[in-house]
């Protein structure tokens, strides 16, 4: 794979935030590849980065966080080299993003027309506003809403509802990447669901990028076409999602313990296995792989050598149990 | 049934006011409901937010104060109970929340948490307590106890803090206990710990749980029985595996359906997405307005709540 087909490119990054303590990488050498009309699903647990890297490619970070090493390209293009203005215009036209509480993010004292409306006509101002108008009708058939809710306030409207205002409002201006940060994690099981459709649907028909943010692996094993796994700060795989069900395909020792653990649905009822210990304090980061302590097939180089994740053909696992050779790729 | 059940819920109503004064109005969120309980059962109740499944549980540990029906356990009748009848029900059934953040208090130590449940049900003289306090901590895992013993909540992890929340429901030694979402907010790599630890203290004591959650499939694991609601009712009620296999009910259906990892393909089996009307006063089947089954007379009629076949009981005119 070429690196300039990627959509978004993210080479050797590391986020850190300043503490009292000192400084903590949230975000280790990270690298990670989305591309063209691929749904790309993260997974990790709370502490793992994941959020903080949703912000970082949008150059969002607050606070103390910051890049310190590495970079993001979007359609080749480095958004840390961007000046302000060349930012504003690139968000929401290239890229946009679909937050966790999103459907809280609509402005109450506004309709929803008004408010797409908005988002179209601050980056298209040539736009008229019957040609406005036009597409808003046409964004809100993709994520079904019926056109007569459209001069609602959002007060009115269901969460589920809300939530696919903020996903028309998300793809209005036709972006090539939007970052989804747990979009449907305060839903309902059956709405989660219907967005879900949605979105794949809207996203095969629009023909963009998702990187879906989640924690719910099951879930995102049946929407993502690939999957990256992150562990404390750092991807330890990236696996197409159907290998996942098959039995043949080796795994990294996390993402077979984090699958392990889940309950299914379907077949039959086997005992779950956690994983042993607590997730590590990205303080106090144990040595080798941030994994070893909790890992059942610990050996020797693990506890002193970091393993690197080597991609061939889209997946990878930073395991020293495995040579990339040996990585099975699931077709 | 070979036991008499332990918990026997019949009827149950609870009822809220919503608004004041001339607008005040009243919700339902719990419409006669029955079922009950074994010793030793697993009882989940699954549901959406505001089918009524928290009510439930609240009105059994009797948080809450039921509107009508009854509830006994261990043949007693507790619908009504106040006062001390009350602190001596508690002794027979517990509650733990969704919440192992807010549930503990953050400037009281783990030791403090587990002795103020364990005097005020005084179960042991002064000097036993500590011995109390030290073998329940060895029973939720929480080890070395005599540093664990000392520990304030925001030195534990989720996990931790959720297993200090069990442990202090049971210090009294109950019966019964009502988890609500116990594992909702917990890690993927956490919540099969403390799952295999219910299931444990289940086994070891013969504790019976009702397991509230949104979740199909931990209902499925850790149920011996599941229970599904919708708009304060009960739909649908059979053994965990026959409830996922065969369910019957359309609700339970697209559920299913709606469940992530469930082989199901195209539409949701749904007409419509509106969230189930709770007001005092409405007819009919709680779920006809979303039922792509529905009938004429689903939405003047309610379904009872009829045995279908062993074990399997089924709210639905179809």
């Amino acid at each position: 794979m070429s690196n300039h087909e990627a959509i978004l490119e993210i080479n050797d990054l590391s986020v850190a935030y300043c503490t009292p303590k000192g400084d903590v990488l949230a975000v280790q050498d990270m690298n990670l590849r989305v591309l063209p009309n691929e749904i790309m699903g993260l997974i990790g647990e709370s502490g793992s980065g994941k959020s903080t890297l949703a912000y970082a490619v949008m150059r969002l970070l607050k606070g103390s966080a910051r890049v310190v090493k590495g970079s993001i390209r979007i359609l080749g293009r480095d958004i840390y080299a961007m000046d302000k203005e060349e930012l504003r215009q690139f968000r929401w036209t290239n890229l946009s993003m679909v937050f966790q509480s999103a459907m809280n993010a609509l402005n109450p004292v506004l309709t929803v027309e008004t408010q797409i409306i908005d988002t179209l006509l601050s980056h298209r101002p040539q736009l008229s506003k019957r040609e406005a108008r036009e597409k808003v009708y046409e964004l809100v058939d993709l994520v079904r809403i019926d056109r007569s809710r459209i001069t609602s306030y959002p007060h009115e409207l269901s969460g589920g509802m809300r939530q696919r205002i903020v996903i028309a409002i998300a793809i209005a201006l036709e972006p090539s990447l939007v970052i989804m940060d747990e979009p449907t994690t305060a839903l309902d099981v059956v709405v989660q669901r219907s967005i879900l459709d949605q979105i794949k649907e809207v996203q095969q028909r629009a023909q963009f990028s998702v990187l879906f943010i989640s924690h719910d692996f099951s879930l995102v094993s049946q929407l993502a076409s690939r999957i990256a796994i992150m562990y404390a700060g750092r991807v330890v795989e990236v696996t197409k999602a159907r290998s996942l069900m098959d039995a043949e395909v080796a795994h990294h020792p996390y993402t077979e313990g984090l699958w392990r653990a889940i309950p299914k649905i379907t077949g039959t009822s086997v005992a779950l296995e956690g994983i042993a210990g607590t997730p590590p304090n990205l303080l106090h980061l144990p040595s080798g792989c941030a994994f070893h302590p909790r890992c059942r097939y610990t050996f020797e180089p693990c506890r002193t050598m970091r393993p690197h994740l080597q991609e061939v053909e889209g997946s990878g696992i930073a395991c020293h149990r495995f040579v990339p050779e040996e990585i099975h790729h699931g077709s | 049934m070979a036991h008499e059940p332990l918990v026997e819920v019949k009827d149950l109503v609870v009822r809220f006011a919503v608004g004041s004064g001339l607008k005040r109005q009243y919700i339902v969120p719990v419409n006669h409901v029955s079922f009950t309980i074994a010793p030793g059962e697993v009882v989940a109740l699954v549901g959406e937010s505001g089918s009524g499944k928290t009510t439930i549980g609240r009105a059994l540990v009797r948080i809450l104060a039921p509107s009508g029906g009854s509830i006994h356990v261990g043949g007693v009748d507790v619908t009504k109970i106040k006062g001390k009848a009350l602190i001596a029900y508690r002794r027979q059934i517990q509650m733990i929340f969704q919440d192992p953040y807010g549930s503990l208090n953050p400037v009281k130590t783990v030791e403090r948490h587990m002795r103020l449940p364990i005097r005020k049900h005084k179960q042991g003289r002064e000097g036993a307590i500590g011995e109390q306090i030290d073998e329940s901590l060895r029973t939720v895992g929480l080890t070395p106890v005599s540093e664990m013993r000392l520990k304030f909540p925001h030195e534990l992890s989720g996990g931790q803090r959720q297993r200090v929340a069990i442990a202090r429901a049971l210090a009294v030694k109950p019966r019964v206990l009502v988890a609500d979402e116990p594992i909702s907010m917990l890690d993927v790599s956490i919540r099969a710990e403390i799952l295999h630890l219910l299931k444990q203290l289940q086994q070891e004591y013969s504790l019976a749980y009702l397991y509230i959650t949104h979740d199909l499939a931990s209902a499925r694991y850790f149920g011996d029985r599941i229970m599904v609601m919708y708009g304060g009712q009960i739909m649908e009620a059979a053994p965990a595996d026959e409830l996922v296999e065969r369910p019957r009910h359309p609700y339970t259906r697209l559920l299913l359906a709606a469940t992530p990892g469930a082989v199901h393909t195209g539409p949701l089996p749904e007409t419509s997405n509106r969230s189930p009307n709770l007001a005092e006063g409405r007819v009919g089947c709680p779920f006809a307005d979303r039922c792509p089954h529905v009938m004429a007379i689903c939405r003047t009629e309610d379904p009872p709540l009829v045995e279908q076949s062993a074990q399997h009981l089924v709210a639905c005119h179809l």
